[in-house]
């Protein structure tokens, strides 16, 4: 069972840009996120007009009082120097990746890298959003990956929207963490 | 019935009158087939678009267009509409199959007007594949699998014939596509899932492996996590399933059930699984869960193809230690555990 400093609680959503990370956020805080949000300088992405520049911040309030604080990291690849930062002492980590953009064992295997060169022991989740505007999806790719990587880490098709799903994962993570 | 004849036949209380005529082309070894509609209401003309998408799963390649007055394989009329019956006229003199939607037709029955896409798949396939009856599948390229009494998750958890294979699924009245290699349920309507999860754990079940290629080809209106349909319906009607054997098992992977966010417990059952094999009676003493529960997620987990079974007996897990600090109150605020 891993070890919490009591009084510092963290978790952190990652992933690329558009996969829901700030709706999933807005979906399992109890508050408001602070965010960082700047339009696009490439445009709108389908319906996204606006990208976490820095990191969302939100937090969930226990029975006792005690928050947990809630990150989600931008993105982009070139504020990858944030994630050690951002990371440090988290309890786990939440993946959102969007099937729009295909490729996905190529995405569950570059993210779970990018997480394990931070912290090697950290749990992971991983949540794929928009699986439902995907004509033929299959999560048959992501299995394969997690097998060839060796990491039986739970993989949730969620809606972000939907604040009972991002709550599930949230769930899973911590089954993984305490169990 | 002999290919190039006509037919005219009713279905009592189904809303159609059917003209059988001669089969349609084959080409590719895919059956091809143009439908033609006229004096259908939009949502009828809507239903029927539907139903010829889903006749890829029983190898009929269907498009659908506006009657022209050329050449087709059926045509499909409103049976209250002048226009339609005119076009049923023509169709009829030149050996073309016929459906009619509604009305009274030539002494037939009234017929209702608002029978479902899956009901309409059916009426094709009678007129489009010689030998296919109306409830049945006798010209499918593969085998139906039917379950009278047994439960049909646990024919797709034990029958070897279903057996990592994807497969159209049907009960009472409704059609559905398990597809294991892609973790996925598809459906023509919500209603047809729905349905469909709620008979899981009753017989009436008929199953067909798809052939490679027709997995969710058509029939996609609705798609949904194919782990979270069984668990959801395994875990709604979880008396009337059987135990599960007593024999050890183990997950390779984590079952998708990010759709079925009351399934707390399971996510425990999960990760116990996915470390070690575990027999389903350690499984519930571990995590103090009740064993019909238990089953109920193996039978699912089985029926998803990712459970695996394992011949020798497997060491009882370590009982769960119970989380404290603040991962006790934190598993607590989710639900997890109560606050020790």
């Amino acid at each position: 069972m891993e070890t919490v400093q009591e009084g510092t609680i963290k978790l952190v959503l990652a992933g690329p840009v558009g996969a829901g990370k700030t709706t999933a956020i807005r979906s399992i805080a109890d508050s408001d996120p602070i965010s960082t949000e700047m339009p696009l300088t490439t445009g709108a992405i389908g319906g996204k007009t606006t990208t976490t520049v820095a990191f969302d911040f939100a937090t969930i309030v226990l029975d006792d009082g005690t928050p947990v604080m809630v990150y989600g990291l931008p993105g982009q690849a070139h504020y990858a120097f944030m994630r050690p930062i951002v990371m440090a002492g988290a309890i786990g980590v939440l993946v959102l990746l969007d099937a729009r953009e295909g490729d996905l064992d190529n995405q569950v295997e570059y993210w779970l890298q990018a997480m394990q060169e931070v912290d090697p022991a950290l749990a992971v989740v991983i949540g794929i959003t928009h699986s439902d505007c995907v004509r033929g999806f299959s999560l048959a790719p992501v299995r394969t990956a997690l097998r060839r990587l060796g990491r039986p880490i739970p993989v949730f098709t969620v809606d972000a929207r939907i604040r009972d799903q991002a709550l599930h994962l949230v769930r899973a993570l911590l089954v993984s963490v305490i169990h | 019935m002999a290919t190039g004849a006509i037919h005219a036949f009713a279905f009592p209380g189904t809303g159609f009158d059917v003209v059988r005529a001669p089969p349609s082309r084959q080409a590719g070894g895919r059956m091809r087939a143009l439908i033609r509609h006229a004096g259908l209401r939009p949502e009828q003309e809507q239903r029927l678009r539907l139903a010829a998408g889903a006749l890829s799963a029983h190898g009929i390649s269907a498009g659908v267009e506006a009657w022209d007055g050329t050449r087709c394989d059926l045509v499909a009329v409103g049976g209250e509409d002048g226009y339609g019956r005119h076009v049923q006229t023509i169709a009829t003199r030149r050996s073309v199959g016929v459906l009619v939607l509604g009305g009274k037709i030539d002494g037939a029955g009234r017929a209702p007007d608002d029978a479902s896409a899956a009901a309409l798949v059916r009426h094709l396939l009678a007129i489009l594949q010689p030998g296919a009856g109306v409830n049945g599948h006798a010209a499918a390229p593969t085998a139906a699998v039917a379950t009278a009494q047994s439960a049909g998750l646990v024919n797709l958890a034990q029958d070897p014939r279903l057996a990592d294979k994807d497969l159209e699924a049907q009960v009472a009245g409704r059609s559905i596509q398990l597809l294991r290699s892609s973790g996925r349920v598809l459906s023509a309507t919500l209603s047809d899932q729905m349905t469909a999860r709620d008979r899981l754990c009753e017989g009436g079940w008929s199953f067909r492996a798809l052939p490679p290629g027709q997995a969710g080809d058509q029939l996609r209106e609705f798609a949904g996590s194919l782990d979270a349909f069984l668990l959801q319906g395994a875990l709604r009607s979880a008396a009337l399933l059987p135990p599960f054997p007593a024999q050890s098992c183990s997950l390779q992977d984590w079952p998708d059930l990010g759709a079925s966010p009351d399934a707390i417990a399971a996510l425990r059952l999960v990760r116990t699984l996915s470390a070690q094999p575990v027999s389903p009676a350690d499984l519930a003493r571990t995590h103090a869960v009740d064993p019909r529960y238990v089953g109920a997620c193996l039978w699912a987990f089985a029926a998803s193809g990712l459970l695996r079974r394992h011949g020798e007996p497997a060491a009882a897990p370590p009982a769960a230690k119970p989380a404290s600090g603040i991962l006790a109150r934190l598993a607590a605020h989710f639900g997890l555990t109560r606050a020790g």
